[in-house]
């Protein structure tokens, strides 16, 4: 039997990890780094490059570098996330068909789930070669907070990489997996701090003899590592323009070759209290060459950012009344993505729970680890692990007047089916469309539609009297299935909801036919 | 398990449904609640085996698995309960097995005996929560998730991951819902005051049952099992509504009410009939929403019966009668009592060659509801000579006449003339 792997496909980095005789292990690339960035690029000469390679070029290729594309996926184009992407990315990303955002590189349009199924074939050839052996089953990592379109086009995504997903598991259930194995059985309450590249999460979770139960958890879309290096962007920005006159904002090799620069400066700041960003020719005007040189000190980046980490406390907050525990309750917080280096991070943390972070697991490989410990559980005979995961967002769908009828609240144990009765709001209404949303708030239209269905032919009967029983499934995965059945009639209609951005079986089919012919290029 | 020599001695009891015992929330197959509907205290054993529907072997099994899972109780030929439910309290779990024994397939991915535990655990799915948990009802927190946890490992669907589990699949994911429902409630302080209440209650009623039981007179014939019964608790298993997702659909009836109420004040009739229509949906316990729906809906009538008078209005101005008459039809159904909608349909029904048993009732109702006036008379009159009754159109149209000495009308008809007619066009044929 072949072995299943675990991903971790993140905003920024993407890191794969196996069960090795009994033992989780990461992979390293063939460049030798455990993490691969989570970048494709298209070369001048039609080539395409993935991983280190386009992250080299992209300097000098930014408009046909896609980097952060998880920001992207699943959502709808006409979300505030995909505007403000359109804003910031050297690369274009232009309106599919299913009204999702794509990303137009030279004369090519690529879909979400093309970019990260490239992405996810990349750490799978990893694999592969390290185990000399074909690898086909996999556990791929989401946010927490992402919402069933998201959860389905990563598994689309997967199966663009020629990977059966055997589940979609959340990154800090996946981090308080690998922290609780091995562990000597032991009651205990775990809180997991997930601040990624572009994602934040917390979970609560309780963990007993071999069973792991998210109590609840809680996200911020909106945040994550690089909304601390657009700051130092920002920054960078002002300070260049008050010394020279000369706005960088429009120059996009000058934009990209700062963000770069940012992030080390932040990076570096994690270590020293003082680092200094040099850009040299980063801009030209009538009196030649100008170069870019200032100074940082890590008391200058806790002012900038200070904000942000306030608002993950928020979360955290959150977190703790939805799982109906204090700060006191909480045994261990576990620090997971590369952003929680950051010492004011740790602070604010430590302070809040009046104790110290778990210092035992390494923040950027602890998910991709927990993901290859649930594969290798499912598959195993001997059922030494069980994960009670929930549904981070509420379910149901639009009623009468435009209000948000939840079915599922969130933070329910998963799997879950619900079912509840309608009826109709007109007298001989033969036909109910149905629209199906996740969400917190009490109006529909400010939750996401994960899609809408028409049950038809309903008896004609006054208004009120027809009974319309709607049934909810939400699997191990958290994707949706939604039945609805006439209950007079019998007559039953049921869809697996297929949100904007998904793709159909035979768009992926081609996108898979379509890869086959770079195969070559992914061996280089 | 066969029945042996046992099963002779149970012939002679009379199974009674226990108290407290809502058969709504039991899962049979309609054989099964068919056998249940016959179980009166009354009929003795011997004669429930033959009813049909089931084997007798077969109304044995459910008898004495519902006896284990104490749905039902046997009594003696006197009405007196049998203290220890046969087996029930010895073996509780051999009926089960027996039944359970059939279900079972080798050839599945799940051992023999996890199925057992599977069919087992299935069986109990409707007893009182701690029960389902495997704990005492006053067990705290910790042995709570204890149990819960253990369960999981035990039950979770995740356990048999990509195995061929058949029918087995359903069953876990069934399971594994309830433990989840149990644990939850159980862990929510105000869910399980409520459980823990409304199982007191029940033990009290089922208790006080008992009592009554003994303390009746030996039962002479039939009437008396029927008044040893006790009284089925007024909301039985209260304990198994999910007390927050009262609280929600509450506050949702609310909302629907609210906004309903709204589109009262503004005179949107059909709107606020919805709203308080779902409202009552929601949270049909609530008074003050069905004292509101019947005015509110009296409302919506009247504005849906005018807007079919308007589109039959319309249809007749386009010489649609059948349309038209089907709107009159339609918005009668609203308004009932209205003797002028009364009177127009019966007119058109009558000229349009339409029902003429109905055309009769229209007019007769408009007639009833205003004996002044003299066109309802008059189409009465038109109606039953239609019909062929000449003495009761004459009396009708001499009465419209008496009340109106101008309707020409009437004095045609009655002077033997006067086919059917809309007043503005002949119309030809389809007479009888």
């Amino acid at each position: 039997m072949s072995r299943v792997i675990g991903i971790d496909l993140g905003t920024t980095n993407s890191c794969v990890a196996v069960v090795d005789n009994g033992q989780p292990v990461v992979i390293p690339n063939t460049g030798g780094y455990k993490t691969t960035p989570s970048m494709f690029a298209l070369a001048d000469d039609g080539k395409r490059l993935v991983g280190h390679l386009a992250k080299r070029q992209a300097i000098t290729n930014a408009r046909n570098t896609v980097y952060a594309s998880k920001r992207l996926i699943g959502r709808r184009f006409d979300s505030a996330e995909v505007r403000r992407a359109i804003e910031l990315c050297p690369y274009e990303i232009v309106e599919g068909p299913n009204e999702d955002p794509r990303l137009q590189l030279g004369e090519k349009v690529f879909t979400c789930p093309e970019i990260a199924g490239i992405i996810l074939r990349e750490m799978k050839r990893v694999a592969q070669e390290h185990l000399g052996e074909p690898v086909r089953e996999a556990v791929i990592t989401v946010p927490a907070h992402f919402n069933d379109a998201q959860r389905q086009c990563t598994k689309d995504a997967g199966k663009i990489a020629g990977l059966e997903v055997l589940r979609i598991i959340n990154e800090p259930t996946a981090a308080a997996l690998a922290y609780g194995f091995g562990r000597k059985p032991s009651d205990e309450t775990v809180l997991v701090y997930d601040l990624g590249g572009g994602t934040f999460d917390v979970s609560i979770l309780e963990m007993g003899d071999g069973v792991l139960e998210v109590l609840a958890t809680a996200g911020d879309t909106f945040l994550g590592g690089e909304d601390f290096d657009r700051r130092v962007v920002n920054q960078l920005l002002e300070t260049f323009e008050a010394a020279e006159g000369i706005d960088l904002r429009s120059e996009a090799m000058a934009l990209q070759r700062l963000k770069d620069a940012a992030e080390k400066a932040k990076c570096d700041l994690s270590q020293s209290l003082q680092t200094e960003v040099n850009l040299p020719f980063i801009a030209s005007d009538a009196n030649g060459p100008r170069h870019l040189s200032v100074v940082l000190s890590r008391e200058k980046l806790e002012a900038l950012v200070g904000d942000i980490v306030d608002r993950t406390m928020e979360t955290v907050k959150l977190c703790l009344s939805d799982a109906g525990i204090t700060a006191q309750d909480v045994d261990q917080v576990i620090l997971v993505g590369g952003q929680t280096r950051m010492p004011l991070v740790q602070e604010r943390v430590a302070d809040f729970f009046g104790k110290r972070p778990h210092k035992g697991v390494n923040p950027d490989e602890v998910v991709a680890i927990g993901a290859a410990i649930q594969g290798e559980a499912l598959l195993s005979d001997d059922q030494k692990l069980v994960l009670l995961d929930v549904t981070p967002l509420s379910l149901g769908i639009a009623t009468y007047g435009g209000h948000f009828a939840k079915l599922i609240e969130r933070n329910t144990t998963l799997p879950v089916r619900r079912a509840h009765v309608f009826t109709t709001t007109r007298d001989n209404q033969t036909a109910v469309k149905i629209r199906v949303l996740q969400g917190e708030s009490d109006v529909a239209e400010e939750n996401d539609l994960l899609g809408e269905f028409i049950l038809s032919g309903i008896r004609e009967a006054r208004k009120g009297e027809p009974e319309i029983e709607v049934s909810f499934d939400i699997d191990t995965n958290g994707i949706v299935s939604v039945s609805a059945r006439d209950l007079a009639t019998g007559r039953e209609q049921s869809i697996t909801v297929n949100a904007t951005g998904t793709l159909s079986d035979e768009e992926i089919q081609k996108i898979i036919d379509d890869n086959e012919l770079y195969e070559i290029q992914f061996k280089e | 398990m066969r029945l042996g020599a046992n099963s002779a001695g149970q012939s002679e009891r009379y199974p009674r449904l226990g108290a407290g015992v809502d058969p709504s929330r039991l899962s049979l197959t309609p054989a099964e609640g068919y056998l249940l509907s016959r179980i009166d205290g009354a009929t003795p054993w011997l004669l429930l085996r033959s009813i049909g529907g089931l084997a007798p072997d077969d109304v044995d099994r459910c008898l004495e698995r519902w006896i284990a899972e104490g749905v039902v109780v046997l009594t003696s030929r006197d009405g007196r309960i049998e203290k220890a439910a046969p087996r029930a309290a010895s073996a509780p779990s051999a009926p089960t097995a027996a039944v359970a024994a059939a279900d079972v397939d080798a050839s599945l991915e799940i051992p023999v005996e996890v199925q057992l535990r599977i069919l087992e655990f299935e069986a109990k799915l409707e007893r009182p929560y701690h029960e389902i948990l495997g704990v005492a009802a006053e067990a705290d927190r910790k042995e709570l998730r204890r149990a819960y946890f253990a369960l999981s490992k035990e039950l979770h669907p995740d356990r048999f991951f990509r195995r061929n589990t058949g029918p087995f699949g359903k069953r876990l994911d069934r399971i594994f819902g309830k433990i989840v429902e149990a644990y939850e409630l159980l862990s929510d302080p105000t869910a399980r005051a409520e459980i823990l209440r409304s199982l007191a209650a029940a033990a009290g009623e089922g208790a006080a049952a008992q009592a009554a039981v003994e303390a009746a007179p030996a039962a002479e014939e039939q009437a008396k099992p029927e008044a040893a019964r006790p009284r089925a608790p007024r909301r039985p298993h209260v304990f198994s509504l999910h007390s927050r997702v009262v609280r929600e659909r509450k506050a949702r009836a609310k909302r629907f009410f609210e906004a309903g109420m709204a589109a009262y004040s503004a005179g949107r009739w059909t709107e606020a009939a919805g709203g308080v229509r779902l409202a009552i949906a929601f949270d049909p316990w609530n008074a003050i929403y069905k004292e509101q729906f019947a005015g509110v809906q009296r409302k919506a009538h009247d504005e849906r019966a005018a807007k079919l008078v308007r589109e039959a209005e319309s249809a007749l101005e386009l010489r649609d009668f059948k349309a038209a008459l089907h709107c009159f039809e339609e918005a009668l159904e609203y308004r009932p009592h209205d003797a002028e909608l009364l009177h127009r349909a019966a007119k058109l029904a009558w000229a349009t060659g339409g029902d003429l048993h109905r055309a009769k009732e229209w007019a007769m109702a408009a007639v009833e509801l205003d004996a002044k006036s003299a066109a309802y008379h008059r189409v009465l009159g038109q109606v039953y000579k239609a019909a062929g009754l000449e003495a009761n159109a004459r009396r009708e149209l001499e009465a419209a006449l008496a009340l109106d000495p101008n309707d020409e009308e009437a004095r045609t008809a009655l002077r033997g003339g006067g086919g059917r007619s809309l007043g503005f066009r002949w119309l030809g044929g389809g007479k009888r």
